[in-house]
């Protein structure tokens, strides 16, 4: 099996935010940048919005790697700021990934 | 509607910020801002008017519920309760009353049909039987709640099954569900966006009503140049051949609903109309045509001057043609034509047909069905026109018959339509619905015409309509808009006649129409500057109404 490689889900993460750009109202749009913050002081994106890229990451690494996770019960047990900005998102969603594909 | 947005109210039993987005970001026009209703509050957005997204002025709304909650005996029904019919049936009435009640304050209203989960296999193998079948039951409260809304010209139902079809497996989403009660997957959303925007632009009169078909390759298989008419792929045994005649059929098919086709077809034309005229598997002949350009010049000059003979707008047209090169070419020189993607396959023709979303009409009208003969039966004037001595000998041999009626009920549908569809010869262009349309002409001092048009070759149906307002001493001509398929055949000068004639009895001294410009009426603007009228402004023109206005001679007004 090959290496998750983190710039292929930091990849499918920025493709989970232009969707969820397209559900966003349009003066609440993320950039897509590393930096850009998701949750706590300074971040634009509510409960749903966070849902949203939750759900359309899940749907782009299955859809991509084959691979199924569920980022909402795996981010309960997840550092505290895994949410905080797209770059450790990313780093989130890369661990779950690798995790799932090491069983 | 040139100082905001249109506005679109989301009325919703679950979070409906998901089809919000995709509806307020769709590219394609016309741009809908959408507005809330409180979240679950159904029934009391729908029937009181004061609440706030009834402040904020909507132009149309989306009624979009899930059965188990906005008819509770359903609910019972999913739990394999058992609940009379009737009581299905008096909810089901009491909604739709409800939405008709809210229609009344709106351009249109737009409720997608009741869907279930599609993993939710009810009773199984007796699911479509009577006795507690959810399926069943599913289906006749979509019946009778399609027939409720046929009530309110302005309420469609749209069909939400097909967007769970389209979105396959991803149509259900448990997990947004339970996170965020949001029932549908992206792609349903998206595929109701696309949906609710074909049918807004039907309503505002911009579906499209003209496709160019390219004829070797894109109508029949094979270049007739080359192989001759009786070689060419078209029906038998043969997956191409008959996937090309189905493509014909369903072409034919759209002519009945009002669209009309033209040719543009690099070729020898006797060449390409010996195949259309003698091949026996062509679904479609001559008469299909309102018109072609087959010759060796550059595609997208036929298609523009093509379009331009028949008084259509290049907004109208859709080209088809299965070379990407000529696609390209007509994409780029007439960007207002819309030219889609085709498959390479013929297989898929059909499909790609299908899937336009151009081509919305509210309603289909008599006219519409007979529009391709109309334009057939012009190719015969026009030619008898150049046979005839003068224009006034051929206009008089016409026999043109004028039939006037007041708006009525028996009318207003088509007069809506033809208010909506109309662009290039339209004095304001104004957009009403069908009780909006009836309720301006309802006034006291207000008075609205159709005008029926026929002449020896044929009958162009409704195809004129004429207001007046009186303001003072002042007649006011609100609309004066005339199919283009039959002006210049005095219909126009007819038209004003009449409402001059009109403007007498209302007692006004002076007759006025005021010129609304859009991008497209330039034509009706040329026909005031020469119809007679004092030009008191660029777009103004007056007239005193002692002094009348002739009735021109070759054509016979029937009241």
């Amino acid at each position: 099996m090959n290496p998750v490689d983190k710039a292929r889900i930091a990849e499918l993460v920025f493709a989970a935010v232009d969707e969820v750009n397209q559900q966003l109202p349009r003066a609440k749009r993320l950039e897509k940048s590393e930096a850009t913050l998701l949750t706590g002081e300074g971040a634009s994106l509510d409960s749903l919005g966070l849902v949203n890229l939750l759900f359309n990451t899940e749907q782009k690494i299955e859809s991509a790697l084959g691979v199924s996770v569920t980022l909402a019960e795996d981010g309960a047990a997840a550092p505290g700021d895994a949410f905080r900005t797209l770059a450790s998102f990313t780093d989130f969603v890369h661990s779950v990934v690798v995790n799932k594909r090491n069983g | 509607m040139a100082d905001r947005n249109l506005r679109c109210l989301l009325v919703s039993d679950f979070n409906v910020a998901n089809f919000a987005g995709y509806l307020e970001n769709d590219a394609a026009e016309p741009v809908l801002d959408p507005v809330h209703g409180e979240f679950g509050q159904v029934v009391p957005v729908l029937t009181h008017f004061d609440a706030p997204p009834w402040s904020d002025a909507p132009d149309f709304a989306v009624v979009w519920t899930r059965p188990e909650k906005v008819i509770p005996s359903f609910a019972l029904l999913l739990e394999h309760r058992p609940v009379a019919h009737e009581l299905l049936d008096a909810e089901v009435d009491a909604f739709t009353h409800a939405v008709l009640g809210a229609a009344r304050r709106l351009k249109a209203v737009f409720v997608p049909t009741w869907t279930l989960d599609p993993a939710n296999r009810g009773l199984g193998m007796a699911d479509l039987r009577a006795d507690g079948g959810i399926g069943r039951a599913l289906l006749a409260m979509n019946l009778r709640l399609t027939a409720n809304l046929d009530a309110a010209p302005n309420a469609f139902a749209l069909d939400a099954q097909r967007w769970l079809v389209h979105a396959g497996r991803n149509a259900g989403a448990a997990k947004l569900w339970y996170q965020a009660k949001v029932p549908f997957g992206n792609e349903v959303f998206q595929a109701a966006v696309a949906d609710v925007k074909a049918a807004v632009r039907g309503l505002l009169g911009q579906a499209r009503k003209f496709i160019v078909l390219d004829l070797d390759d894109t109508l029949w298989g094979g270049v007739v140049g080359d192989v001759g008419w009786e070689n060419l792929q078209l029906g038998g045994h043969d997956p191409a051949g008959e996937a090309f005649q189905d493509f014909q059929r369903v072409l034919k098919a759209l002519t009945r609903r009002g669209v009309v086709l033209g040719i543009a077809s690099k070729n020898e034309e006797a060449t390409a109309l010996a195949a259309i005229r003698s091949n026996p598997e062509m679904v479609l002949r001559e008469s299909d045509f309102a018109g072609w350009r087959i010759n060796w010049d550059d595609k997208a000059a036929n298609i523009a001057d093509l379009a331009a003979s028949l008084n259509l707008g290049l907004q109208s047209v859709v080209f088809i043609d299965d070379n990407p090169v000529e696609r390209a070419r007509v994409r780029d020189a007439l960007p207002e034509a819309l030219v889609p993607e085709w498959p390479e396959s013929p297989l898929l023709y059909v499909s790609a047909l299908h899937s336009l979303r151009c081509f919305d009409a509210p309603a289909v009208s008599r006219e519409d069905g007979a529009r391709t003969k109309s334009y057939v039966t012009g190719r015969e004037r026009e030619a008898s026109r150049k046979q005839a001595g003068s224009l006034d000998d051929w206009l008089l041999g016409l026999g043109i018959m004028v039939t006037v009626e007041p708006l009525s009920q028996a009318n207003l549908r088509r007069a809506t339509q033809l208010l909506n569809k109309t662009n290039q010869f339209n004095l304001a262009t104004r957009r009403l619905t069908e009780p909006e349309l009836d309720s301006w002409a309802a006034q006291a001092g207000r008075g609205m015409w159709t005008f029926r048009v026929s002449d020896k070759f044929g009958d162009a149906g409704l195809t004129g309509l004429a207001s007046l307002e009186k303001r003072g001493t002042t007649a006011h001509v609100v609309d004066f808009l005339l199919s283009c398929r039959v002006l210049g055949r005095k219909v126009e000068e007819t038209m004003v006649a009449w409402l001059v004639a009109r403007a007498a009895e209302l007692g006004a001294v002076e007759m006025r129409a005021d010129f609304i410009a859009t991008a497209k009426n330039k034509p009706v603007l040329d026909f005031w500057r020469r119809s007679g009228f004092e030009c008191v402004s660029e777009k103004s023109f007056t007239r005193l109404v002692a002094d009348g206005y002739p009735q021109p001679g070759c054509v016979v007004v029937v009241k």
